[in-house]
């Protein structure tokens, strides 16, 4: 193998870890788009959709199409009931409170999640098959990263179509601009909030569903992804979906070349540098338009 | 009336006796502490081994208990986190009189406990994989301050490692790549690796670490593969255990794939899928019991131990599962040796000799506070959702 193919498969592995946290990174941003808050309870999503997919098609043998789309509506329905009940009925509607509402929920769902299933990791089927892909340049993927992509890529057209140019998604964004301007132009703010975390229940179990044959699935597989899915939102421009897809892709690329190039034991310390250093220069993020698209 | 009163009273007292319920006759339970990884990354291994600890502690129970006082395990969860571990560990000594402790199981959380438990002295029979934690000095300024009290009952990883040199010699495996998680485990067996690799005449070409709870370790395989290596050693407990050898086949790298003396559990073949046909590992019999020669000491006690965590927890049992029993039945031995008292109890312990347990045969001495050796080791390999008995 030489030193040209080692760079293909780095940049190659990068992509693929990147378009994780890129589809995380965006669950992050939905919430965050309707109602101005950080939805720590996202990580639990994502570890809710691999594990119910495991149940369905591991356990149950359901077909993984039909497994999909159940496990999307099943985590979409408990986003649903998380605003429907904690985040509705908070006596506060500061936005640190809910931020901190959500830990608390990520914390309750986590709980149950292990009484659930356990703490086992469990390996989930790949989509079609895992015959390696070798591609021209060198480099070997699995198909399941081929999917991670599409999905990924996919996801950041209908979010950025959705939220630019129709009427429900700039709702949605007058809402967590400001709530009461946006009721006063007759937007219904309760059934935004409502369809942001419901939107984002599915998103996260898509994530967790297209990644757990890659890196398998437990009740807590979703606490590693959101922090590095969290930090590729705030890379790319928190709120911003072809941001998240850039911080995710630099994030996972820097992790594989410092992995490949430099050290290994310090892959991610390199990462977070480069975080960092990007986050001082451009506090908004790579592609943040700041608080002055938010007047 | 009266009659009847002291029938009643007759029947009670005897019912007491026959039970030897502790409440009538006043006996307090033997109270020992066993702070396992019950969540967090390690949770598979140690609830399996708060399992096998149950085993021993309610066949004593079953048997009348130890001097009719009953054992009692008083459990705490380290959720596989240090700082979370001396929490659990403050906890129990503070809350419980206990007379030993059992676990923990992750070297990290063994390595911030001992500290405590050296101040506390109190015995600890540790399931812990990493030797740090009897090698390590336990004062800075001080290089040859050993451990006390600590215990562990895994073979030594350097024994585990030496076993997998020695295989790979055999195997005419020179060049060879350590992969290793990025914490106390793997850490430790870095300077394993380093020890006893040059011993069998096989050179580590290549050292790569990982986060233990990352995705993906094609890059770091990818730069080993480009050196050229002829084996590769991953040395990792929980998730990643599956993942590597999923990421070896994507990258079709040929070279042999071993890992470390943890993998060789259900779990393994939970996570690896389909892509953890081949890989090997040393482990303990428990795994292999009925592929063992007759003339194998342990066979019979190895079955027969299987036999009963089968029935009762209706599962297979891994291969640290063994750990989990000798630590317990250790200690349950020296309490019935010298009663409930910490100082008399580190000293029974300290001169087990020859006991025949599950994992080996253990020959604790004051320096060797673990007490097997490396013929109690196998290697396995996972061959069609099993493990096959190598050599």
């Amino acid at each position: 193998m030489d030193f040209s193919q080692q760079i293909a498969q780095y940049l190659i592995t990068g992509l693929s870890i990147g378009a994780i946290y890129a589809i995380v990174a965006m669950g992050f941003n939905i919430i965050h788009n309707a109602t101005g808050i950080v939805n720590f309870a996202q990580c639990e999503f994502i570890s809710l959709g691999g594990m119910s997919m495991y149940t369905l098609v591991v356990l149950l043998k359901i077909p993984i199409l039909i497994s999909f789309f159940i496990s999307m509506a099943t985590v979409s329905l408990i986003g649903a009931l998380m605003e429907r009940g904690p985040i509705r009925y908070a006596r506060s509607k500061e936005i640190i409170i809910l931020i901190f509402l959500t830990i608390g929920l990520s914390g309750t769902l986590r709980g149950s999640a292990q009484q659930i299933w356990g703490t086992d990791n469990v390996g989930v089927p790949a989509f079609s098959g895992e015959a390696p892909i070798h591609l021209p340049v060198g480099a070997t993927i699995l198909p399941q990263h081929i999917w991670v992509f599409g999905i990924t890529f996919l996801v950041m057209l209908v979010l950025r179509h959705f939220f630019r140019n129709t009427i429900l998604g700039k709702a949605m964004r007058a809402t967590a601009v400001n709530r009461q301007a946006a009721a006063l132009v007759g937007v219904s703010v309760d059934h935004m909030v409502l369809l942001s975390f419901a939107l984002s229940g599915a998103l996260g179990a898509v994530a967790g569903m297209i990644i757990a044959p890659i890196a398998t699935a437990s009740y807590d597989t979703g606490i590693m992804l959101g922090l590095k899915g969290f930090a590729a939102a705030i890379l790319g421009g928190y709120g911003n979906f072809a941001g998240a897809i850039l911080g995710g892709v630099i994030l996972g690329v820097l992790e594989s070349l410092g992995a490949g190039l430099l050290s290994s034991q310090y892959k991610d310390a390199t990462a977070f540098l480069v975080l960092l250093f990007v986050l001082f220069l451009k506090p908004t993020g790579i592609m943040g338009y700041g608080e002055s698209e938010r007047v | 009336m009266q009659g009847k009163a002291s029938v009643v009273l007759a029947i009670s007292l005897a019912v007491c006796f026959m039970v030897g319920s502790p409440l009538c006759l006043g006996a307090e339970p033997i109270k020992i502490a066993g702070i396992f990884a019950l969540t967090g990354r390690a949770a598979h291994i140690g609830t399996a081994q708060r399992d096998a600890v149950l085993i021993a502690i309610d066949e004593v129970n079953e048997q009348g208990g130890i001097n009719g006082r009953k054992l009692e395990m008083v459990m705490e969860d380290t959720e596989s986190s240090p700082t979370k571990a001396v929490m659990a560990l403050k906890k129990i000594l503070e809350a419980e009189d206990v007379v030993a402790i059992i676990g923990p199981t992750l070297t990290g959380t063994a390595m911030a406990m001992r500290g405590f438990i050296e101040q506390e002295r109190i015995p600890a029979f540790m399931h812990s994989g990493g030797d740090v934690i009897l090698k390590a000095p336990l004062k800075k300024d001080d290089p040859t301050s050993r451990p006390k009290w600590t215990f562990k009952s895994p073979y030594k990883a350097a024994d585990a490692m030496g076993k997998i040199c020695e295989y790979m010699r055999k195997q005419g495996i020179s060049k060879i790549g350590f992969l290793y998680s990025n914490e106390g485990f793997g850490k430790d067996g870095l300077k394993n690796v380093k020890v006893q690799a040059p011993k069998y005449g096989v050179e580590v070409v290549a050292e790569e670490a990982f986060e233990p709870k990352d995705v993906d370790m094609t890059a770091q395989l990818t730069r080993m593969n480009a050196k050229g290596v002829d084996g590769i050693i991953a040395w990792t407990v929980g998730p990643a255990m599956g993942i590597i050898p999923k990421n070896v086949k994507q990258l079709g790298i040929k070279a042999p794939l071993f890992e470390c003396h943890g993998a060789g559990d259900p779990i393994f073949w939970k996570v690896a899928g389909e892509a953890g046909e081949g890989v090997m590992m040393p482990s303990t019999k428990i795994v292999v019991a009925d592929q063992l020669p007759d003339s194998d000491p342990q066979k019979k006690k190895i079955q027969a131990y299987v036999k009963a965590y089968r029935e009762k927890f209706n599962r297979e049992p891994g291969t640290m599962v063994a750990y989990g029993a000798d630590a317990a039945y250790i200690v349950v031995d020296a309490i019935k040796k010298v009663g409930a008292d910490r100082a008399k109890l580190r000293d029974a312990i300290e001169n087990t000799q020859g006991y025949l347990g599950i994992s080996g045969i253990y020959n604790i001495t004051p320096e060797d506070h673990n007490g097997l050796s490396m013929k109690d080791i196998v290697m396995i390999k996972a061959t069609k959702g099993g493990w096959e008995l190598m050599d």
